[in-house]
């Protein structure tokens, strides 16, 4: 990943959309390689709900990636009005969230609206700041304005980057009351079903489901002990309620599972009854009646060592399915071979699965080919599993505006992780992944051992989240690889990172006229324009008001440009034409100053169409 | 999401907790009903509520006792309730059941702690108490998205919990509607808002950086209790009363993994010292150096500190720090991580040729459970030294098998003094002696074994022999009374001599029939006699071994009651009738 300080909105950023792209492909951490307890975690819940909250986490340790001042400046404040169905809302709770300090989770600062709908929060020192409601019952009036982290205890936010002493005004954020589902699912004895996920797809005009709606990462949707469920904060829309798992290709419980079944009785999707919801209103009675509970079946084998034939205990398995293209990805093991090298994994329904050793969190010297798997209405035995020694990759830390002493002085605990995947030919064959990390000696070297053969990429972490370098360049055998690496089975050596650190700032204004860019999602990204082989840059998303500021930025003469990104699916009949594209800016950036950037965007229409 | 993160991590050591303090109780339970079908080597049964309704969607799984936690295998279940495991390994399983909404039974036989591949299990389910309710704001709407949790304060008797953990954490939907359901019967406090157990190190709620306001618009000291009893729904409605509480935020210091990985996160536990409330618990995450800030805080004295897991079980600790929150925040509190003191040992069998009884051989070690227990008799006095041992920890057990060499190896310990003793062994043998091979002059069976923080003993030493007896039989009340409820049957030596040696002092629970076994016994004469069990103040039952004021009032009583039993080696005792004979 690129070092990125600067993020305004981190969950929403390229790189968070490329975290959620790659936990959802299953590389199964950050980049940053957090160690036994996150194996550990990641054992104990599943996989869904582990990517959903590193992708949070992800999002925190980003946001943190700033510098900050040290001395006391002065405070400011930020006020507005909160709308509700365009009509001024009392007694709502807005916090001002800090998304540069340390302790960025906490609000700085809390009040509630007064009988006018205002609010106004005062003492904030200088800094970027998120202001939110604390309405998970609420959606969005307006697009771009998403709730923070995607969080379930809010609506919508604005951020405003905050100068010292500054006051800002105007800070109003409209909402509309989101919609209600409620219903009850029963089993084929008409017996409540306790405990049992409810998922709800936004349907979009064209019948395709919407990538995100709200309040999905929160407190799951589940049935209580009656059988009884309840989903709020829907924003408006035509949606569709499931219960149950894939009948084929689907990893879960041995004790059985319930057949994936849409409002009312319907396994079959285009057969499920579509439920319109409209702001403020409930629909209710949205009742499943679910079928008995199929039986899983199980798959089981043996794991030996490729070198000498003889049993490996300890070593973990994964599981993925081998799937339509286009169907949904599932996966999700945490089998263990036994002292005589042997595994169970239970609870598979039927289906094509590759079974492997999982070297995705680097925990594990092995990895093996994956062994295809038919899953039938038997348990699969006799599964032999050849284990191979994982390969290496070794280099060098070369700075490249600094002494490497000085570097691993200002950066204490720099480490270089490496992600390697193979597979994934997009036909259906899952991708394998495997991830390793070496600390960086005081000689520059790194040796990351126990990786999976196959494309290579390289990252760098340091231990202080406000301190991380950037790869600008990476060699191997003296030439470059922008592309990344191939690994094969021997282990590579001689690899080069030329990493970049500063501590300049890029600040400046996004200043539009003639039109509105909210139907998109902006941000300012800036790359090294000079010696760049490798993809690196920073970026930041503008404010309310168009300010931007992208922290710890490494010397040297950058490309700025406005990127312009869709915010949410169109809807309700709309087509939204193409983001317009704008000239990039050069700037040059050095050490502990800061370098001004202003786009002037006009969008008057000139008599063309998108 | 993250309720799932959490709340496994928190139950797994309630639930490690709550098992090894059963396995310690469970010094003599009788096996459940060998099966008629099925193989020897699965563990299988059936779930069904008490009124004979399988629950086929019950949540079953086995794992292996052992010293740490481990994962189980879960079963397969069908639709009449009937559970199988997959062939198992001879030893020793804990069998967990869990369904939505259910308990196990009260009114059903006390299960045994551990199974054995081989063993059919009938389990009993009830369904558990709720209590539901609104929570309303300021205005009178609907508090959304609010946590509410209930505290089990009181037992279905009365008897006080002295430690209340919270129950799970629900969330209020939008109607400020919440509901907490499969609680366990018993007195309950309902507080809502503070901040969240589950949601709380990751995202920031609208209540957190409120006091929690407990049912029906209370303080802590003031709390409505609410009468839950299985099976029935009990209303809480809360005002929330919107008091702003403080902060206290800091660092955890330099936790460290092996060259130089960054462990991912830290724990950081807030308990109140005055109502014995864990407050919170919250994440110091790595990627965030370490900072952590908890919320809501009202003024009061606490003890907050830091703990961290390892994939090598090897936890570090941070010692307590004592804090006094008095109308403003705290910042600045830095944890300092340390590791913390464990010991290692081996038991062995020592064959006796004039007796030959011990069973299972060559499967001794994987039926031989060994309990560590930290105990304290009484709870530290107001104005005691603080203690640098969690409030938490200061009583604690943990047990499991040996390894397959008969190696056990305690970690993770808090200072203090240790008493050893064993969970689970097989038929015929008996526990002779422990010992500490370096020092012999250190009676560590009856003394405990004293550990300093972060110190690592070695060569304890558990031998058993051969010859145990075994002994069953039936309290009966006299005429026109009844049985007591919590009923021990305690067996001590009856040779004066022998009264140092502790490993000659067993009890049991009885039944609530009476009935009792007590197995593994050494061969000897002994006084008998059934009382009621005595808890210390923080309601654990007082063992004989590790408590000497109940070893001696046992002693004193059983002498009274003069009634002796002579148990040669392998003998076999049944239908011993033992009567009871109330306190005057």
């Amino acid at each position: 990943m690129r070092a990125s300080p600067g993020f305004q909105s981190p969950v929403f950023g390229a790189d968070a959309l490329r975290f959620t792209v790659i936990f959802f492909e299953k590389v199964g951490q950050c980049s940053l390689r957090s160690g036994a307890t996150f194996t550990m975690l990641r054992r104990i819940i599943s996989f869904r709900h582990f990517s959903a909250m590193v992708i949070v986490l992800c999002g925190f340790i980003m946001a943190a990636a700033q510098t900050k001042d040290a001395v006391q400046p002065r405070t400011g404040s930020i006020s507005g009005h909160i709308l509700i169905d365009n009509k001024a809302a009392a007694d709502i709770q807005v916090a001002a969230l800090n998304l540069e300090g340390l302790n960025r989770r906490s609000p700085v600062m809390q009040t509630k609206t007064d009988s006018e709908g205002y609010y106004h929060l005062a003492g904030l020192p200088p800094a970027s700041y998120q202001i939110a409601t604390f309405t998970p019952n609420m959606v969005a009036a307006e697009k771009g304005t998403q709730s923070p982290y995607n969080s379930p205890f809010f609506a919508t936010s604005q951020n405003v980057l905050l100068a010292a002493g500054e006051d800002v005004n105007d800070i109003d954020l409209k909402l509309v009351r989101g919609g209600v589902v409620t219903g009850r699912i029963t089993d084929a004895d008409d017996k409540p079903i306790a405990e049992e996920r409810v998922s709800i797809q936004f349907v979009s005009e064209n019948g395709q489901p919407a990538p995100r709606i709200p309040s999905q990462f929160g407190p799951t949707p589940m049935t209580d002990d009656r059988g009884v469920y309840r989903i709020y904060g829907l924003p408006p829309g035509r949606y569709r309620v499931s219960v149950g798992q894939e009948a084929s290709g689907a990893i879960g419980s041995p004790s059985g599972f319930y057949v994936l079944t849409y409002y009312p009785d319907a396994t079959d999707l285009t057969r499920a009854s579509l439920i319109d919801v409209i702001a403020g209103a409930e629909v209710s009675n949205i009742d499943i009646k679910l079928k008995r509970r199929a039986e899983t079946r199980s798959i089981s084998g043996r794991v030996v060592d490729a070198e000498n034939g003889l049993p490996l205990s300890g070593v973990r398995l994964g599981l993925q399915v081998f799937h339509e293209p286009g169907r949904p990805y599932s996966t999700g093991t945490s089998a263990t071979t036994t002292a005589d090298g042997s595994f169970t994994i239970a609870g598979v329904t039927s289906g094509k699965y590759a079974v492997y050793i999982g070297t995705d969190d680097g925990g594990s010297d092995f990895y093996s080919d994956p062994v295809k798997v038919n899953v039938g209405e038997e348990d699969v035995s006799g599964v032999q599993i050849n284990a191979l020694r994982g390969t290496s990759i070794s280099g060098t830390v070369i700075p490249e505006n600094m002494e490497l002493k000085e570097l691993l002085t200002q950066v204490p605990g720099l480490r270089v992780t490496a992600h390697t995947w193979a597979g994934g030919d997009g036909a259906g064959v899952p991708t394998f992944y495997s991830a390793g990390e070496s600390i960086v000696r005081s000689d520059g070297s790194f040796t990351i051992p126990g990786m999976r053969p196959g494309r290579a990429s390289l990252s760098l972490l340091a231990r202080d989240p406000l301190k991380q370098p950037t790869i600008i360049k990476v060699t191997a055998g003296g030439v470059g690889v922008p592309q990344g690496l191939e690994i094969t089975r021997e282990p590579l050596s001689g690899v080069e990172l030329v990493v970049a650190y500063g501590t300049g700032v890029i600040s400046g204004t996004v200043e539009v006229q003639g039109g509105s860019l909210s139907d998109y999602r902006a941000e300012v990204v800036c790359s090294r324009q000079v010696g760049r082989t490798y993809p690196t840059g920073s970026g930041a998303y503008p404010d309310a008001r168009g300010h931007f500021t992208i922290k710890g930025v490494a010397p040297g003469t950058y490309e700025c440009r406005m990127a312009l990104g869709f915010t949410a699916p169109p809807s309700q009949g709309r087509t939204v034409p193409r983001p317009p594209q704008f000239p990039p800016q050069t700037i040059t950036v050095t050490n502990g100053t800061e370098t001004q950037i202003r786009f002037a965007i006009d969008l008057t229409p000139k008599g063309v169409g998108p | 999401m993250n309720a799932r993160l959490r709340r496994p991590l928190k139950l797994a050591l309630l639930i490690s907790a709550l098992i090894a303090l059963l396995a310690g109780l469970a010094n003599a339970q009788e096996q459940p009903a060998k099966k008629e079908k099925g193989s020897a080597s699965v563990i299988s049964g059936r779930i069904s509520s008490n009124d004979n309704q399988p629950l086929s969607n019950a949540r079953v799984t086995v794992s292996k006792v052992t010293i740490t936690a481990t994962t189980g295998q879960t079963l397969k279940i069908d639709s009449n309730g009937d559970f199988e495991s997959l062939p198992l390994e001879p030893g020793l399983y804990f069998l967990t059941v869990t369904v939505p909404g259910f308990i196990r039974d009260p009114s059903a036989p006390t299960p045994s702690p551990y199974v054995r591949p081989g063993d059919n299990v009938d389990v009993k389910m009830i369904r558990g108490g709720i209590i539901t309710g609104t929570v309303r704001n300021a205005i009178g709407e609907g508090a959304v998205a609010i946590s509410v949790r209930a505290y089990r304060v009181k037992s279905p008797n009365g008897d006080p919990i002295p430690v209340a953990f919270a129950s799970r954490e629900v969330f209020t939907d939008d109607r400020g509607v919440y509901r907490l359901y499969g609680l366990p019967a018993g007195t309950y406090i309902v507080s809502a808002g503070g901040l969240s157990r589950s949601f709380g190190g990751f995202m920031p709620s609208a209540y957190e950086s409120f006091v929690p306001t407990y049912a029906p618009s209370a303080t802590r000291d003031t709390a409505m209790e609410i009468q839950v009893t299985n099976g029935n729904e009990a209303q809480a409605d809360i005002q929330f009363r919107e008091d702003r509480g403080h902060v206290i935020s800091g660092t955890v210091v330099a936790p460290q993994g092996p060259e130089g990985v960054q462990p991912y996160a830290a724990t950081v536990t807030v308990f109140d010292l005055h109502s014995h409330l864990e407050v919170a618990n919250t994440s110091a995450i790595g990627g965030n150096n370490y900072s952590f800030a908890v919320s809501g805080v009202p003024d009061g004295d606490y003890e907050i500190y830091a703990w961290q897991g390892s994939s090598t079980n090897d936890q570090k600790w941070s010692p307590i720090t004592l804090i006094k929150v008095q109308g403003a925040d705290l910042t600045g509190v830095k944890l300092a991580m340390a590791p913390l003191a464990s010991f290692e040992g081996r038991v062995i069998f020592e064959d006796d040729p004039n007796s030959e009884c011990g069973k299972h051989r060559a499967i001794a070690f994987a039926e031989t459970v060994v309990n560590t227990r930290r105990y304290e008799a009484r709870p530290p006095a107001k104005d005691a030294a603080p203690a640098d041992v969690p409030s938490t920890s200061r009583n604690m057990s943990r047990g499991g098998l040996v390894d397959n060499r008969g190696a056990f190896n305690f970690k993770n310990l808090q200072a203090g003094t240790y008493q050893i003793d064993v969970g689970a062994q097989p038929p015929g043998w008996y526990m002779r002696s422990i010992a500490l091979a370096r020092n012999a002059a250190t009676n560590i069976a009856h003394d405990g074994l004293s550990l300093k923080r972060g110190e690592h003993v070695t060569g304890v030493t558990i031998t058993f022999a051969e010859g145990a007896g075994k002994f069953k039989g039936h309290v009966s009340a006299g005429e026109g009374q009844t049985l007591p409820l919590k009923l021990r049957v305690y067996l001590v030596p009856a040779e004066r001599e022998a009264g140092g040696n502790l490993l000659r002092f067993y009890e049991t629970a009885a039944e609530r029939d009476g009935s009792f076994t007590l197995d593994n016994l050494a061969p000897g004469s002994y006084l008998l006699i059934a009382r009621r069990a005595e808890e210390n103040g923080l309601g654990l039952i007082k063992f004989v071994r590790q408590d000497e004021a109940l070893r001696t009032a046992v002693l004193k009583e059983a002498e009274a009651a003069k009634k002796e039993i002579a148990i040669k080696p392998c003998q076999q005792i049944n239908d011993f009738d033992l009567p009871y004979v109330a306190p005057r």
